[in-house]
């Protein structure tokens, strides 16, 4: 779990888009609507984090149509974006008391 | 003259971002090529076309999935063609110059996979080299000297090679961000 944390803002936003099941080029759509149009995920960064994140078990392909394959998160990967949020959460705390 | 040939563009453009603004900048002055081919490090054949704007990605992939190439293509790359492992894409744009790698650590991540490979290759390089030392010696300790001359030229051979990887990797090493 340590290797993952602190993760790539890329990874986090990849990875919580994967909570539905959805294929390369909608997560680059999800992200975009999600950033409003500040990330723009391209598709070498896509396929380098998909490949890495399957190959750990973080997500599992789970149907593959007209050769869109599609992703889902797995148990491991919820409980590492879980952690993941949590030390943001406690990050965007103390950022907040700086600045207050 | 409506056709070029480039012979050993890519021995010389090492850096991928080199390699890319090097066709990009080609494609601007209306040079362009159909198909890039195995022997595309060794020989490129480009044709006269009317100026273009492309964004081409040079990426190495030594085990791509079945997947690696239709998620490209859904992002409006066209794939150019590989050479051994290295495929080449390009997209047509107006506006903002695309990005196929994004962030930061994917674009370190896509030339470290290269800096690697010339890592291995040059170990493989050092390995020749190593026995025919160690070969040339005992030769000449066991007084063959006409057999340890004999493979002088293979060292130098192996060496020269050696030297001109270490420098690739040296110049990777340095544009590890670009």
């Amino acid at each position: 779990m340590k290797r993952f944390i602190p993760m790539s803002e890329t990874m986090f936003y990849i990875l919580s888009s994967l909570t539905e099941e959805r294929h390369g080029y909608g997560i680059m759509l999800y992200v975009q609507e999600l950033t409003n149009g500040r990330i723009v995920l391209g598709a070498g960064t896509i396929y380098q984090t998909l490949s890495k994140l399957e190959r750990d078990k973080l997500i599992i392909p789970t149907n593959e149509i007209n050769r869109k394959k599609n992703y889902i998160i797995s148990n491991v990967g919820r409980t590492i974006l879980i952690r993941e949020a949590e030390r943001i959460c406690e990050l965007s705390l103390i950022a907040k008391e700086l600045l207050a | 003259m409506n056709k070029k040939t480039i012979w050993f563009s890519a021995f010389r453009k090492v850096v991928p971002a080199d390699f890319e603004e090097w066709m990009e900048n080609l494609a601007k002055d209306g040079w362009n090529i159909d198909k890039l081919g195995q022997f595309g490090a060794f020989k490129i054949k480009l044709h006269k076309t009317e100026p273009k704007t492309y964004r081409y990605v040079f990426d190495l992939n030594v085990c791509p999935k079945k997947d690696y190439k239709h998620t490209y293509e859904q992002f409006g790359w066209e794939y150019v063609g590989r050479m051994s492992s290295c495929f080449v894409w390009r997209k047509e744009y107006t506006d903002v110059r695309p990005e196929s790698f994004s962030d930061r650590e994917s674009l370190i991540q896509r030339n470290k996979r290269l800096k690697n490979a010339f890592c291995v290759i040059l170990i493989m390089m050092l390995v020749p080299i190593a026995a025919a030392l160690v070969g040339g010696s005992v030769l000449f300790v066991n007084g063959d000297v006409g057999k340890a001359y004999a493979l002088i030229p293979f060292v130098l051979f192996f060496a020269g090679i050696s030297i001109y990887l270490s420098w690739v990797i040296r110049q990777l090493n340095k544009n590890l961000e670009r």
